[in-house]
């Protein structure tokens, strides 16, 4: 028989190293005469597309588009140190980083600019649509790119070099207390689950995912990471297992470490919480690992709504759940 | 290595006489134990240029199955689904559809692998083997040629397969860890002929429950010949639980199989009784 149940899953989650380890982020940025920028930077964007997300903040930044932003990153040789992407910590750390070397090539920007326009104060300065002016005097404004030009002419470049260090400290080694971590991510994560009672398999239906980001820079981008968290989370659930014998991997293989393949992936539901992070860029915070946490609690607690057993260890395998319900019925004595 | 790429049966026979070559056929399984060294050819005798062995077509009240039909192309044969749907139920589910695009039947049944997708199938829809060697050819039940160690003689080409088309109705189901790129560890075919509430000539196949997949004759005729309702049914799902458990007697799997193999012999016959599924 085929049963169905609803389970939930929450989660906090501290991004960052953590516990006082010196979590720093840099970035160098240069604003070229053709009206273009380079950010480069150590983060590496192993797909999740943290690329993009310093793309977009040097341009919001400068008034740009995205695609008028150059990342160079992930490079020893050129790209200044910006530790590991693990933690949840590029878009919030690196942004960071980015952020602060971008305003600081921005404020020589602008106060080279004042001095072109006659302003009394560089806060009377604006970018905005590639043209650089004076705020609220459409009549008195240039290109971006001409200005820079005009600038490298008379020997003025606009280049920075900047480090943001994330807040952090130990904890008390007696009383476990103290600020380890800064910021922390919320998430919730509801999923619907069909067991089969005869063989034990688990199909999940549908998972719906609400996540805190702060603030989502790229929305389709905190999308894909839901969806991408939900689907390790349903492997991490159901089929994910590192077999050892006297500690050589027994399944060092894609083809007998079983990860889910489209089919496995049901319809997931992503929206996002956006509670601005006063510390983050522009009000962001990381969403990597978040995504994944809630889904394990999710479907065990599905599973248990669905046939009433409960399984305390992953994967949830059909083995397990046709033992448990076999206990629970009173087949099979417990050991 | 050698490499051979003939065109025609006859050529093929000619090269696996002479150069003891291993015929070679989708591949998929094959190449896979080369890289390992499991197997170490002394070459390769690719059939994928013999067109004839590719062929699907309805002969004289029969099926007729080329050896390098493709799980694709049977998977998407009109006939096949027609007249041999547990077997397009297993091309539907085996493996993904880049292996099906590659891999073939004839292949299936050479590598003969205890997980084999295609022959529980093939067995429960009374599928004959066509063989060929130098010497001449040979035709037999897909079950008895399943009984010989080894499976076939260096230089035998499996041609095809030859279903019997009796107006019978067949289906098959899985169990993988998960729904595709999934080793089957379980599986269950089942052919009966309807008469009108009764079911005769029932044949009732299993796959990953032992070293090759078999037909159960006994459970066949357990169940051959009688009403085709709920309690008969339960009566089966009894009995195959019982195959089960003596097929795999005290292995590591068996307590989980013996018990799951009743909601995969209920899938598989939900096909033919769509009511007397779960």
């Amino acid at each position: 028989m085929k049963k169905r149940g609803i389970g939930l899953g929450c989660s906090w989650y501290g991004t960052g190293y953590g516990n006082g380890f010196p979590d720093v982020s840099s970035a160098f940025v240069e604003i070229h005469d053709d009206g273009s920028a380079t950010v480069l930077t150590g983060a590496v964007d192993v797909g999740q597309g943290s690329n993009s997300i310093f793309a977009q903040i040097v341009a919001e930044e400068l008034g740009l588009e995205a695609q008028d932003i150059c990342v160079y990153s992930g490079d020893t040789d050129a790209t200044p140190d910006s530790g590991t992407t693990a933690a949840t910590r590029q878009t919030y750390n690196t942004g960071n980083a980015v952020l602060k070397a971008v305003r600081q090539a921005k404020s020589s920007l602008l106060v080279y600019a004042a001095r072109e326009f006659s302003c009394p104060t560089s806060e009377g300065i604006e970018l905005k649509e590639g043209y650089i002016g004076v705020k609220g005097d459409p009549s008195r404004r240039v290109p971006l790119a001409d200005l820079v030009f005009q600038a490298r002419l008379r020997g003025e470049r606009f280049i920075s070099a900047e480090s943001s260090t994330a807040r952090s400290t130990p904890v008390d080694p007696e009383t476990g207390q103290g600020a380890p971590y800064w910021p922390y991510s919320f998430g919730c994560q509801s999923a619907e689950v069909e067991v089969d009672t005869e063989t034990g398999v688990v199909q999940v239906l549908k998972v719906v995912a609400v996540h805190d980001v702060g603030k989502a820079l790229n929305p389709t981008q905190v999308e894909g990471q839901i969806a991408g968290g939900v689907t390790q989370g349903i492997g991490y659930a159901l089929l994910e297992e590192l077999e050892l014998n006297e500690g050589k991997i027994k399944n060092p293989a894609f083809s007998s470490y079983l990860i889910p393949t489209a089919l496995d992936v049901p319809n997931i539901e992503a929206f996002f919480v956006e509670d601005a992070e006063s510390t983050g860029p522009f009000g962001a915070k990381g969403l990597g690992e978040p995504a994944m946490l809630p889904t394990v609690a999710a479907i065990i607690n599905a599973i248990d709504d669905a046939v009433g057993v409960r399984i305390t260890s992953i994967p949830a395998t059909p083995e397990k759940i046709l033992k448990a319900l076999a206990e629970k019925n009173g087949e099979v004595k417990k050991h | 290595m050698k490499y051979f790429q003939p065109q025609s049966v006859e050529e093929a026979l000619e090269l696996a006489y002479t150069s003891e070559a291993t015929f070679l056929a989708g591949g998929t399984d094959l190449v896979l134990h080369m890289r390992t060294g499991k197997v170490q050819p002394l070459g390769l005798i690719d059939l994928g240029k013999i067109s004839v062995l590719r062929e699907i077509k309805e002969i004289e009240g029969s099926l007729e199955i080329g050896s390098m039909a493709t799980f694709a192309e049977l998977g998407k044969s009109e006939l096949v689904f027609r007249k041999a749907h547990a077997l397009w139920q297993a091309c539907q589910t085996m493996g993904s559809p880049q292996i099906r695009n590659q891999a073939t039947i004839g292949g299936n049944l050479g590598n003969c692998s205890p997980a084999a997708d295609g022959l529980p199938a093939l067995l429960a829809l009374g599928a004959e083997v066509c063989l060929s060697t130098k010497a001449g050819n040979e035709i037999l039940p897909l079950e008895s040629l399943l009984s010989r160690t080894p499976l076939l003689e260096q230089g035998t080409l499996i041609r095809g397969f030859r279903i019997p088309i009796n107006g019978q109705k067949s289906g098959f189901a899985k169990l993988g860890r998960r729904k595709a790129l999934a080793i089957a560890r379980l599986s269950v075919a089942v052919s009966v002929e309807m008469n009108g509430s009764r079911i005769d000539n029932v044949r009732v196949a299993l796959g990953a429950v032992g070293r090759r997949a078999f037909l159960s004759e006994a459970l066949g005729q357990e169940l051959s010949g009688q009403e085709l309702n709920n309690e008969l049914l339960e009566k089966g799902v009894l009995e195959v639980q019982r195959i089960v458990r003596e097929a795999l007697g005290t292995r590591a799997s068996a307590p989980y199989k013996r018990v799951a193999v009743a909601g995969v012999f209920r899938e598989a016959l939900a096909t033919i009784i769509p009511e007397g599924g779960k």
